[in-house]
């Protein structure tokens, strides 16, 4: 199983560190792609912000569209990290080194992205800001704590502070690496972050208990993150999001997608950076087996919120429901959902040789996020497109061009982001990969070599 | 590191220092002495089953057959059963595919309780003549024909059929042992049994491919028939409880009681059945860690649901709540809520409770009582209304019912059918050695002294 390769010190050094020092051809096409894209993404926003919300597809009452549904994707998406990092770290599973680091980048580069949406959809972000800093409680306005609304800012910001500091500590070794090996603006950035590390005995232990520390600590965040997103809509009295299930449903729909997109990285890495040393076949075995489950515990959960929402038999519910299953568009969606999200990806990774195989990974690995895209916009979009009792008028909700541009823009920022921070720090963690290097072992049992890995019991 | 003796304060398990051969040695005293030691309670337990089989008899004879809430105390042993017993293969199941080792010596203890599931089945069947047909009342089936008699019926069997199948395939090779060393009775069942397992090369390979699908197999037919169970015996019998989480509360929940199940029982096995060299310190940490994780997933699958009928406050949340967590059943559920959720985490968020035999022992006992009180307050719940509450497709809890109190006859029921199932883990404990001779032995193959730095260490081979 284990295909692990011998390798000295200064050869993971220097591989590893090598995407910092050179650029290769298909980096530059990313860099020229994304950024094209983002420049498209850019100029949706600025539209946006000049002619204001009238150029989106967003009319009464269907007040979130394409930019709530990507907010809550992007959300889904930074679940990868904690899930990769802290739970394998805290099971000292051996197959998470090589996927640690771009997992915690990928978590905060998609929530930033994902903050971004709801102050853009404002239309206005420089009128929130005035309202909001500083917040005039001399009129005794107070905002209503009890809301969602509020959760989901103290939540989203608590979960970016512990990533991103989880992530930093992590990176501290690496940095101190990077400052002995480079010169000019890269030796004082490096200096900086690294924050005088000599790796001597105490703080190689402060940072491992660290580690474990943060890992334990930021669980319960990653939990509640989305489920308070969840909240946002359930705890409302619309249709078909009123429902109790909610937020274990977006949890584990997160989990699925966010792993989805670590396995996307992943084969993108070995692509990119010709990591196959360290990014092994071994890997996209451990991690299509734990998608099997996440994909099975996701698809119950899936079917638990429909027949719940049956089960009542209560018009306005079996209404909307019927809406979501049967008719166009949103009868496509669910096929997307089902098709793309488990019947197409599950059956083949439970298929040891499908699980092996980078590309097969690659693309059922995005099948899972086209899948898991679909299903936030057909949790979210049918329960609003309906006449309340209250309003005089409603409508389909069509997306303009401009948001359409603001989703792919985001795809194209995350990446963008990405592929800035692999210029900048190393894309796996070196140290970790050393270590793992001297826990690795192996074994004669009869005629069998069998591969070990040392660990504390 | 694990080094000999005493590393960062880490024992080693004696287990790593033993060989295969101690392990068979071990096996065999069982297999000698497991007769004589399980005389006394087996009779006391086949005593109690006999009284609860009367007991299940008498009680309807006394309050009508066609009287529900005299099916309560029939219908939670069922469900606490269903949530403990049935729970422990599927936490054996989910340590198989982690590959973990520690678990070697845990499976035995997990897996055995397979063999009681013949009791829940029965259980189930009695209670199926309670059910109203689904045709005029709010249901999962959706008035299908024939449910939810049928077709619950074919679920549990099937359950029952996957359980028994996963208990005998991960058994086979000690079988073998069983019919080749133990005592004469022993050997009769034993030889039927092991199907001439002779520990062929083949035989092997077969063995390791088949014996983890069969356990995912069983997981995955559990969940369905915890998320059925639920629905029909507590969802659809309170009017008004429209919540699509709590099929997952409750199959979560059975797991975090499996868990529990599993220490009490390596807990016990520790203390009367010779295991101390297997079930030690590094499995009771282990399990304890998991048993902190799932009482945590307690409190946020009843919060899941708890919020939205508060946040909700329609008049059929309110009722909903009153009966089940702020009037009818209160004191129930603030101790389900203590039991299962605070003491758990008070107990075990201490490292060194949970690196302890004491503590998770102490807390995989309250929890075990917690899902009992749980059981019972759902189910007196959902059994205190009658038929005409629920036809003509309900939505609203009309009234609140009266909190069901026990009497003596339902205690007697309880405890009969835990008996029961006791008496049927002595009495398969004849055929089923501890440790499991297979697994221990097979992890003992695969560990090595290694020199590591400036120590020499026991590595365990595992694939990464």
């Amino acid at each position: 199983m284990q295909e692990r390769h011998r390798l000295g010190e200064e050869e993971i050094t220097r591989e590893l560190l090598r995407p910092l020092v050179t650029t290769t051809p298909m980096m530059w096409v990313g860099f020229i792609g994304l950024g094209a894209v983002l420049a498209i993404f850019v100029f949706a926003v600025s539209w946006m912000f000049y002619w204001g919300l009238g150029v989106t597809g967003l009319q009464r009452p269907n007040m979130w569209g394409f930019m709530i549904v990507n907010f809550v994707f992007w959300i889904g998406i930074s679940h990868a990290g904690v899930m990769i990092s802290a739970i394998l770290r805290l099971t000292q599973a051996e197959w998470r080194r090589p996927v640690t680091r771009a997992a915690e980048v990928m978590t905060i580069f998609s929530l930033m992205t994902a903050m971004l949406h709801p102050v853009i959809h404002t239309g206005r972000p420089w009128r929130t800001l005035y309202w909001v800093f500083p917040y005039d409680f001399w009129r005794n306005l107070w905002p209503d704590v009890r809301g969602p609304l509020v959760w989901d800012p103290s939540a989203i910001l608590t979960y970016l502070t512990g990533s991103t500091l989880f992530l930093y500590t992590t990176m501290i070794p690496d940095m101190a690496l990077a400052r002995d090996r480079t010169t000019g603006w890269r030796k004082v950035l490096y200096t900086i972050l690294a924050l005088g590390w000599r790796g001597n005995e105490r703080q190689w232990k402060m940072q491992t208990i660290a580690g474990f520390l943060l890992s334990g600590l930021i669980l319960p965040v990653f939990v509640s993150v989305h489920s308070i997103v969840s909240w946002d809509f359930a705890v409302s009295l619309v249709p078909t999001w009123h429902a109790t299930v909610f937020a274990p449903y977006f949890v584990i729909g997160a989990i699925h997608s966010g792993v989805s997109a670590v396995v996307t990285l992943m084969a993108l890495m070995r692509w990119l950076f010709r990591f196959d040393h360290y990014i092994r076949l071994e890997h996209f075995d451990a991690i299509g087996r734990l998608l099997i489950a996440v994909g099975t515990g996701w698809l119950w959960f899936f079917l638990l919120d429909i027949f719940f929402a049956i089960y009542p038999q209560e018009p306005r519910e079996t209404e909307i429901m019927t809406f979501r299953l049967f008719e166009w568009p949103f009868n496509v969606f669910t096929a997307l959902i089902f098709i793309f999200g488990y019947f197409i990806p599950v059956p083949i990774w439970i298929f040891q040789r499908f699980r092996r195989n980078v590309k097969i990974m690659f693309w059922t690995s995005i099948l899972v996020n086209v899948g898991m895209w679909a299903e936030r916009y057909w949790l979210i979009k049918p329960g609003l497109m309906r006449k309340y009792e209250f309003t005089f008028d409603w409508n389909w909700y069509r997306p303009s061009i401009v948001e359409i541009s603001i989703v792919l823009g985001s795809f194209a920022l995350v990446g963008f982001l990405l592929l800035v921070f692999s210029k900048i720090f190393p894309p796996i963690s070196v140290w970790e990969e050393k270590e793992g290097q001297h826990f690795a072992q192996q074994l004669q049992v009869g005629k069998r070599v069998v591969n070990a890995i040392v660990r504390e019991f | 590191m694990a080094t000999h003796g005493h590393a960062h304060g880490h024992e080693l398990q004696r287990t790593w220092e033993l060989t295969p051969s101690d392990v068979l040695g071990s096996a065999l005293g069982w297999l000698r002495e497991v007769g004589r030691r399980l005389r006394t309670p087996l009779l006391i337990c086949l005593l109690l089953f006999v009284v609860g089989i009367i007991a299940i008899v008498v009680i309807p004879l006394r309050q009508g057959f066609a009287n529900r809430q005299a099916w309560t105390y029939v219908a939670a042993a069922f469900l606490y059963l269903m949530s403990t017993a049935a729970a422990a293969p599927a936490l054996s199941t989910a340590l198989r595919v982690a590959r973990s080792h520690w678990r070697r010596p845990v499976n035995r203890a997990a897996e055995i309780w397979g063999v009681t599931l013949i009791i829940p089945f029965l259980l189930y069947l009695l209670l199926l003549p309670t059910f109203p047909g689904t045709e005029d009342r709010l249901s999962i089936w959706f008035g299908w024909p024939l449910s939810p008699w049928l077709w619950g019926a074919i679920l549990m069997l099937t359950l029952t059929g996957a359980g028994y199948l996963f208990a005998w395939f991960s058994s086979l090779p000690d079988l073998a042992i069983v019919r080749d060393h133990g005592a004469p009775a022993q050997r009769g069942l034993a030889a039927w049994l092991s199907r001439g397992w002779i520990g062929s090369h083949l035989q092997w390979r077969f063995y390791e491919k088949v014996v983890n699908n069969i356990g995912v197999l069983y997981v995955l037919i559990y969940v369905a028939a915890m998320t059925v169970l639920a629905s029909d015996f507590i969802i659809a019998l309170i009017p008004g409880y429209f919540t699509a989480v709590f099929p997952a509360y409750f199959t979560i929940t059975s797991f975090q009681a499996g868990i529990a199940l599993t220490i009490v029982t390596m807990a016990v096995l520790r203390r009367w059945g010779g295991q101390t060299d297997y079930l030690g310190r590094e499995q009771f940490w282990a399990l304890g860690k998991l048993l902190l994780a799932f009482s945590l997933l307690w409190f946020y699958f009843w919060w899941s649901e708890f919020i939205i009928f508060w946040y909700g406050r329609t008049p059929r949340e309110i009722e909903i709540l009153k009966l089940l967590m702020a009037e009818t059943y209160r004191w129930p559920f603030i101790l389900s809520f203590a039991l299962n959720f605070a003491l758990p985490l008070l107990i075990l968020m201490w490292n060194p409770i949970r690196r302890s035999i004491t503590g998770p022992t102490v807390v995989g006992a309250i929890v075990l009582v917690g899902n009992l009180i749980d059981r019972i307050r759902l189910t007196s719940a959902a059994f205190s209304q009658p038929d005409s509450a629920l036809l003509g497709h309900a939505h609203e809890l009309k009234t609140l019912p009266a909190a069901y109190i026990p009497g003596i006859g339902d205690i007697l029921i309880l405890v009969g059918m835990i008996a029961g199932a006791l008496a049927l883990i002595f009495w398969a404990a004849r055929y089923l050695p501890f440790p499991s001779v297979a697994e221990v032995a097979g992890g003992l193959w695969l560990r090595a002294h290694k020199p590591f730095k400036h120590a020499r260490l026991i590595v365990i081979g595992k694939p990464e």
